[in-house]
């Protein structure tokens, strides 16, 4: 089944305290016609309220019916056992990292809690960041915040963390 | 300073539970495109998973600021909330829960939000007729992507 589009408004009232709203929205629209609907709607619903309207946050489910993906969790897996994935940016000083969960055991290298990085999966996990994936028409390349591009691995390592 | 958007993956593990990792990606690509990269993507990461991925999303933040009269008022509480409740063409209800509801848009001696005020007939116009965006019309719908038609009630509420 098609899940709809989600837009979760956010909202802070005088003493500092969060809250928030959601809307769905259908799929088949733009993002700049997502963004047009989220900019007015939130208008309208700060008309209705005396809390300020912090965020208006659009979540579009991608389509995965074009990746190989496993259909079950591997014996063994567990969200706790995470790999530490940082990469420099072609701007000194910013970096984009980030922690994937339940990472294959495999794949780290033995005696160390460094990631194998010979290994084909990580090879190809780290071509993806400092290369980009070809898309029809472009290549997106992962980024940090800023919209730096990634440019080198500094690290890959394991981490037990929950969150 | 552009802001990068998020792609989301939730990724479950051997008991169920899930997690997620966040790959910012550039602004300026189209949708299918992200799609695309998403497949792409979604394979190279499920080689390093033990666990399974179980979604990607796409999220990207609208720019609010030329949003009008919209600060936090004096006495405006989150807790204070504007509940609505509509229909679908299939007669699935929808919640719609805005906080900090304006008192003042509530009907006089009821708890039933003056539907006749220009500010809650938007909201209910908003979620049954949509709004018109450049090149169509977004209306809201639930889930499953049934289209809002009626509004069942709007009222004051509040949460504990």
């Amino acid at each position: 089944m098609v899940l709809a589009v989600s837009i979760r408004y956010g909202f802070v009232d005088e003493k500092g305290k969060p809250s928030f709203a959601k809307i769905k929205v259908p799929n088949g629209f733009s993002i700049a016609q997502y963004t047009e609907f989220a900019q007015a709607s939130s208008q309208i619903l700060a008309n209705v309220s005396t809390g300020q309207v912090t965020s208006a946050s659009i979540s579009v489910g991608l389509d995965l019916s074009g990746a190989t993906i496993k259909a079950t969790a591997l014996a063994g897996a567990d969200i706790f056992q995470k790999a530490l994935i940082q990469f420099n940016t072609v701007v000194a000083g910013f970096r984009a990292r980030l922690k994937i969960p339940a990472v294959w055991e495999n794949l780290f290298v033995a005696g160390s809690d460094q990631l194998d990085q010979t290994a084909g999966a990580v090879q190809s996990f780290v071509s993806a960041y400092e290369d980009g994936i070809v898309v029809t028409g472009g290549t997106i390349q992962p980024c940090d915040d800023r919209e730096n591009d990634v440019s080198s691995l500094t690290i890959a390592k394991q981490l037990f963390r929950k969150k | 300073m552009a802001v990068a958007f998020e792609i989301i993956a939730t990724i479950s593990d051997e008991s169920g539970d899930p997690a997620t990792t966040t790959i910012k990606v550039p602004s300026g690509f189209s949708l299918a495109q992200y799609v695309e990269f998403a497949a792409q993507m979604g394979t190279i990461l499920d080689a390093m998973l033990a666990g399974r991925l179980e979604s990607l999303d796409l999220a990207l933040t609208a720019d609010l600021s030329a949003l009008t009269a919209n600060i936090a008022g004096a006495a405006s509480d989150v807790e204070e909330l504007g509940r609505f409740s509509f229909r679908t063409g299939d007669n699935r209800p929808v919640k719609l829960n805005v906080p900090a509801l304006n008192e003042s848009l509530v009907a006089v001696g009821t708890d039933d939000l003056d539907l006749v005020d220009p500010a809650i007939a938007a909201v209910e116009s908003m979620m049954t007729d949509g709004l018109a965006v450049t090149g169509g019309t977004i209306s809201p719908c639930d889930v499953g992507e049934d289209d809002i038609i009626s509004l069942e009630y709007a009222r004051e509420g509040f949460r504990p």
